[in-house]
């Protein structure tokens, strides 16, 4: 019998059977292909997304300095603490209740909070608790490693936090941003320099959520962010602050106050401010009491809690504007200087020429009034400004006319955002040419019709006295890396010439006149020449006349000659009854200066006259044996006189007052106790007199009367100066001799 | 059986003729009359077949009245139709004829079996496909495994330790194997009665009926991997009776193909006979729900069927049920099981934490890999990841690590060893070898495409080992055997 395999079979075997198996193979091997090289791309991206596991390295964001290199704002490290629902129900159900219990001793969370969390078995993600510090997360890596708990199911991941050490000093300048980058100030505007690029760790993790055993790992180091150098002095900001909280308090202020301390030849800000603000380090928080108040009297009123919400959240957004940059306001009569600059460089006006002031001018039917009721009667150029005289200015606009004064409006950067490097510069708000009939002439002539940014007005009045160069303001000097290599230096951008050296200098000497004048103004200061301008505007398009508002302004700039600093104090709606800007905002400048030009190194000069009323230091007398006589040829020698009480025979001074080392005024008297280091001395006590509303006479008659030293602030070398304030309070029982400071104010608009 | 004994004694031109008279007798054991022997095959197509049109190019006059059927002339379809009853009377009768009137059952052939393979040369080239695709499989295995075994046994190389000595065994089964005479598989050992009468039982037999025996003994004692109880421990070896079986089922069908070569086209002989042996096996992998080895099973013995020439009209009929009993599953009885595997095969992406965890986890394997992959030992699927990354899905790892080079690589050794085993096949010495060599190849050949298959998503999900590389040191020791048996045929091959 013939076993062997057939022809048919072996035909069926080898063509059919192995044609069939190369069939599957080739459809196999095509399939393989597809996935294996094809979609190569997208099931590796698939299979990297299930097995790597990403860790961001926050970049640490770049830190803010003063111009000398202070902290302004620096980023710390804390940690979040992250709890994973899903592993710990997958991994250590057991010990669910248990970790709840020690995150919330821990934490200070709430244990019902965890435990909910912890029911959402899906998530594998939840913060239990945000920006903890170190101690803190030491106590939780205790916490995992004492209970041998997964670290996937807790663990803490590096953040940062924005410290802002000086709290609210120049917050409206710096800013803050919030997660998602939007923000205020300087961390937005510089939001790109500063955040950094944040790093990552790419590790691979097996399918349990651990890490493989192999070189997977890559890094990409976070790049920190780059630092700001700023132009601004903590020193300067802080004097400005201090001064218009001072000033808020003082006049009732009720809207905000501004100011800025600009270098006049660069354009860079050394101080900006605005009052109140808030603290970045919790923005949130309401910080003006009166805002406060307002909201607690809507809660105590009973009132919708979405209309408190509505108001919280309208006070909260308006406190983080900047007013010197992002609101706008009617300049008055500061804006005179812009108007009296135009007119001089194109010869409208000269030095020369005479206005008659009669109190009010019709200009087409419309009645502009002086601040002067009387009328000033006529008056040069000079003094035109001096005095502040509207209806002098109306004609020295409308000599101007109607084409140049535009052009020049525009010249001196009203038209356009001055480029600080600030967010949300507001624009302006003015009649353009061709809406600008002489009525509206008439009036922007003196400041009281387009409305202004207090950066616009004070980079205006900078141009007008330094020689004519119309600067962009700015506040970042310089940006550094994190390695302390310079990213970026601003240099000075001047913007245009806007009016000629020759008239510049004519300016600066009108103004300094303006600060000089009737032996001082409320800006004046011995020893340094000021030039400055003040100015009163009616809050014409938000209150009636018989409800009238003011915002009161005072520009300076020091050294007169040749100006290094330019300064500008907006003061909106002071409602103490004074509302010039030469006594409510010149003030602010003057005690700004005072500080800060010494800080500067910027030391007064006296003239023989001015040194007559310097303060003169106190001569320490007592306790040194000295006989009578010895004493008051010391005492005399200082500039002072003596009054000698008690026996001068075989004694010696024993007390002084005022003590030694005291500032008093020139000429001032100082009282010497005799004893012969026995009997007890007998102190004579004065009742403080209230000197305020006196002149500065009256004062010195009532402080004599008291027999206390008169030591004169303020606008004390006008005559018209009143009293508004002093340092012993009136009715208190002093030393006699002892030294009263009195601060004296002029409220009118002559500053 | 005294009446198959008397038969067995037949000259074959005998049974030819009792055969040949069947439709006229009522009993097989009607006396034999001489006539001239005719050809089989004109014996076997019975005009029923003619009627159903199957055998292509057929002139057969009773195949004529259906075609004209098929005309539009009125008069002549009537005239058809009046024909109808007589001829599907006839069909039915000639039906049930072929149903219950057979031949003789052929004598078993004698088997010559020397015990020691001497005749030909060693097939050198068909061993080292082996073993190159062992060693392969053994590294491959070892980085597929070695996360799982260390988080497992706390020993990144329990899993290799235990297949190399799985290898190391089944090289020296194969050896002897190769050395050995296969028909010793099929030597009647006569006890008793059947000393005299040539009968006996073989070691086919013994190992068909052991392994049913381990099948049953599964469904009892087994253990269960993954949900699914296929495993048994013997002597302290955990195994899977259904490998057995498996290679139980290739010889016993292998021999029965050669001895029912002559009556192949009769439908018992040639079709019914056979589901002795598959009926029972079948219906243990039922029992087990061990569907991948029942399919397996089916394959390999109808395969091993077609290329035996059985009966073609059962073949076709077997193959139309299969189909139609598959369609019933998914479309009537709405088999879950079934399309949770069609949905995951037709969208692998519809449900990757569920239901197709293990296609789409695969896929992202072998996506992961590209042209040349993430090199050797570099996978990062196999971190738990990939479920049975060093089992059914460790050809998704050769990818991920190899890439579609290495891949290709390993279907190129596969298709190496099938087209080099379906030659032993061919070639083999007798019909028993030649089927038992097809089967063969054809169980490792099939298991690897289907394996390779599933990791690529070509096939739907079966859940099939990569023969050679996937673990398991029983599965691997038989794979071995089965190895040494192919080279074995191949030695006493023709030249």
């Amino acid at each position: 019998m013939n076993l062997s395999p057939t022809r048919s079979m072996k035909n069926r075997i080898l063509y059919v059977v192995l044609i069939g198996i190369l069939l599957s193979a080739v459809y196999i091997t095509v399939k393989l292909f597809d996935v294996s090289v094809v979609n190569n791309e997208m099931f590796s991206a698939a299979a990297s997304k299930q097995q790597q596991d990403s860790f961001t390295i926050k970049a640490s964001r770049g830190t803010i300095y003063d111009r000398n290199n202070k902290v302004l704002v620096q980023s710390n490290t804390v940690w979040d603490v992250i709890i994973s629902p899903g592993d710990i129900n997958e991994y250590e159900p057991q010990n669910r209740d248990f970790i709840c219990k020690g995150l919330s001793e821990i934490l200070g969370v709430k244990y019902e909070t965890l435990v909910k969390a912890c029911a959402d078995t899906e998530s594998r993600y939840y913060v239990a608790k945000h920006k903890v510090d170190r101690v803190t997360v030491e106590k939780i890596n205790e916490f995992i490693t004492k209970n041998n708990l997964k670290n996937v199911s807790i663990y803490t991941v590096e953040n940062s936090t924005r410290s802002y050490p000086n709290n609210e000093l120049a917050s409206s300048v710096l800013g803050f941003v919030n997660e998602e980058e939007n923000g205020y100030g300087l961390e937005m505007y510089y939001n790109d320099y500063l955040k950094g690029v944040d790093g990552r760790i790419v590790s691979v993790k097996d399918a349990n959520g651990d890490v493989m055993p192999y070189e997977y790992e890559t890094r990409y180091p976070a790049q920190d962010g780059d630092s700001l150098i700023l132009t601004l002095d903590e020193t300067l900001q802080h004097y400005l602050e201090k001064n218009l909280e001072l000033t808020v308090s003082q006049h009732l202020v009720e809207n905000r106050s501004t100011g800025i301390i600009m270098n006049a030849k660069t354009g860079a800000i050394v101080a900006m401010a605005t009052y109140p603000s808030y603290d970045p380090n919790d923005p949130s928080e309401i910080f003006f009491e009166k805002d406060k108040q307002i909201l607690a009297q809507m809660s105590a009123d009973k009132q919708k809690q979405e209309e408190i919400d509505a108001k919280y959240q309208e006070l909260m957004t308006h406190q983080w504007l900047n007013k010197a940059v992002s609101e706008i306001y009617i300049p008055g009569s500061v804006f005179k200087v812009v108007t009296c600059a135009s007119a001089l460089e194109e010869e409208a006006v000269s030095l020369e020429d005479t206005f008659y002031c009669p109190g009010v001018v019709d200009v087409e039917g419309t009645q502009i009034h002086c601040w002067s009721s009387g009328g000033h009667g006529t008056s040069t150029l000079t003094e035109a400004v001096i005095r502040s005289c509207n209806p002098a200015f109306v004609k020295i606009g409308q000599a101007l006319g109607r084409e140049k004064f535009a052009q020049y409006f525009k010249a001196f950067g009203f038209t356009e955002k001055t480029g600080i490097d600030l967010p949300g510069e507001a624009n302006s708000l003015y009649v353009p040419l061709e809406d600008m009939g002489i009525v509206e002439l008439s009036s922007s002539a003196f400041g009281q019709t387009n409305k202004v940014t207090p950066i616009q007005m004070i980079t205006a009045v900078t141009a007008a006295v330094n020689g004519g160069k119309l600067l962009t303001p700015y506040l970042v000097d310089k940006i550094i890396d994190s390695d302390g290599n310079v990213v970026k230096s601003t240099e000075p951008v001047v913007r245009r010439q806007v009016i000629s050296e020759e008239t510049s200098a004519t300016m600066r000497q009108i103004l300094e006149t303006v600060v000089n004048t009737n032996g001082g103004s409320n800006a004046y200061m011995e020893g340094y020449s000021i030039g400055g301008k003040s100015g009163t505007s009616e809050k014409l398009d938000e209150y009636s006349i018989a409800n009238m508002r003011y915002v009161s302004t005072f520009c300076a700039f020091v050294p007169a000659t040749d100006p290094e600093y330019v300064m500008l104090v907006v003061v909106d709606e002071p409602t103490s009854g004074y509302i010039y800007g030469s006594a409510v905002a010149a003030p602010v400048v003057s005690a700004v200066f005072k500080e800060g030009l010494e800080y500067l190194n910027i030391y007064p000069q006296y003239t023989a006259e001015e040194l007559q009323e310097q303060d003169v230091t106190v001569p320490p007398v007592a306790g040194y044996d000295y006989n009578s006589i010895r004493a008051e040829a010391l005492i005399i020698g200082a500039g002072l006189q003596a009054e000698i009480i008690g026996s001068t025979e075989g004694t010696a001074v024993a007390a002084q007052i005022p003590g030694p080392g005291t500032l008093m005024p020139y000429g001032g008297t100082v009282l010497l106790y005799m004893s012969d280091g026995e009997s007890e001395i007998n102190y004579q006590f004065s009742t403080v007199p209230d000197f305020t509303g006196l002149t500065v006479e009256q004062a010195n008659v009532k402080a004599a009367e008291a027999g206390l030293n008169l030591s004169v602030t303020g606008a004390g070398g006008n005559s018209s100066a009143v009293a508004i304030s002093q340092s012993l309070s009136a009715g208190s029982s002093v030393y006699k001799g002892s030294v009263v400071e009195v601060s004296f104010v002029l409220n009118n608009e002559t500053g | 059986m005294a009446g198959n004994t008397e038969y067995g004694r037949l000259s074959r031109e005998q049974q030819t003729e009792l055969y040949r008279n069947m439709g006229k007798a009522d009993s097989r054991k009607s006396s034999a009359s001489k006539k001239s022997p005719a050809r089989l095959n004109d014996v076997l197509v019975p005009p029923a077949n003619k009627y159903k049109n199957i055998p292509a190019g057929s002139t057969r006059v009773q195949a004529k009245p259906a075609q004209t059927a098929a005309k539009p002339e009125p008069k002549k379809a009537a005239v058809q139709k009046t024909k109808q009853p007589g001829i599907a009377s006839g069909i039915a009768s000639q039906i049930v004829q072929k149903l219950t009137v057979h031949p003789a059952k052929p004598d078993a052939p004698a088997v010559h079996c020397s015990w020691f393979a001497k005749r030909g040369k060693f097939d050198m080239p068909m061993f080292t496909v082996i073993m190159i695709l062992i060693v392969f499989g053994l590294i491959m295995m070892t980085s597929a495994s070695y996360a799982y075994s260390y988080a497992e046994e706390g020993d990144s190389f329990a899993y290799t330790v235990r297949q190399i000595q799985g290898a190391l065994i089944g090289l020296v089964g194969m050896f002897i194997c190769s050395r050995l005479d296969y028909h010793a598989l099929i030597v009647p050992i006569r006890l008793g009665k059947n000393k005299q009468n040539g009968n006996g039982i073989t070691f086919a037999k013994i190992l068909l009926l052991v392994s049913l025996a381990l099948m049953v003994m599964v469904l009892f004692f087994g253990e269960s991997v993954n949900d699914a109880k296929r495993w048994i421990t013997i002597f302290g070896t955990q195994f899977q009776p259904s490998e057995i079986l498996k290679i139980a089922v290739i010889i016993m069908i292998a021999y029965m193909l050669q001895r029912y070569y002559e009556v192949r086209q009769d439908s018992y002989y040639g079709f019914l006979r056979y589901w002795y042996v598959l009926i029972p096996a079948l219906l243990m992998c039922l029992l087990q729900r061990h569907v991948s080895a029942l399919l397996i099973i089916f394959v390999i013995v109808y395969v091993m069927m077609f290329v035996g020439g059985c009966n073609k009209g059962s073949m076709i009929f077997l193959l139309v049920l299969g189909v139609l009993g598959v369609l019933a599953l998914l479309f009537v009885f709405r088999y879950e099981y079934l399309w949770d595997r069609i949905n995951g095969f037709l969208d692998p992406f519809s449900d990757i934490r569920g239901d197709t965890y293990q296609t789409y986890q695969s896929l992202l394997t072998v996506g992961s890999g590209g042209w040349f992959g993430l090199g050797l030992g570099n996978s990062r699927q196999k971190y738990f990841y990939l479920p049975e990354s060093q089992n059914d899905f460790v050809f998704s790892i050769i990818c991920e690590e190899l890439g579609f080079v290495g891949a290709v690589t390993v279907i190129l050794l596969f298709v190496l060893f099938i087209a080099r085993g379906l030659y032993i096949s061919a070639r083999a010495r007798d019909k028993f070898g030649s089927f038992l060599a097809l089967g063969i190849t054809i169980q490792i050949g099939l298991q690897a495409l289907m394996n390779i298959g599933v990791a690529c998503n070509a096939i739907p999900n079966t859940g099939i080992s990569l023969p050679f590389f996937s673990y398991g040191r029983t599965a691997l020791i038989i794979q071995m055997v089965e190895m040494g048996i192919l080279l074995s045929v191949s030695k006493q091959s023709d030249t």
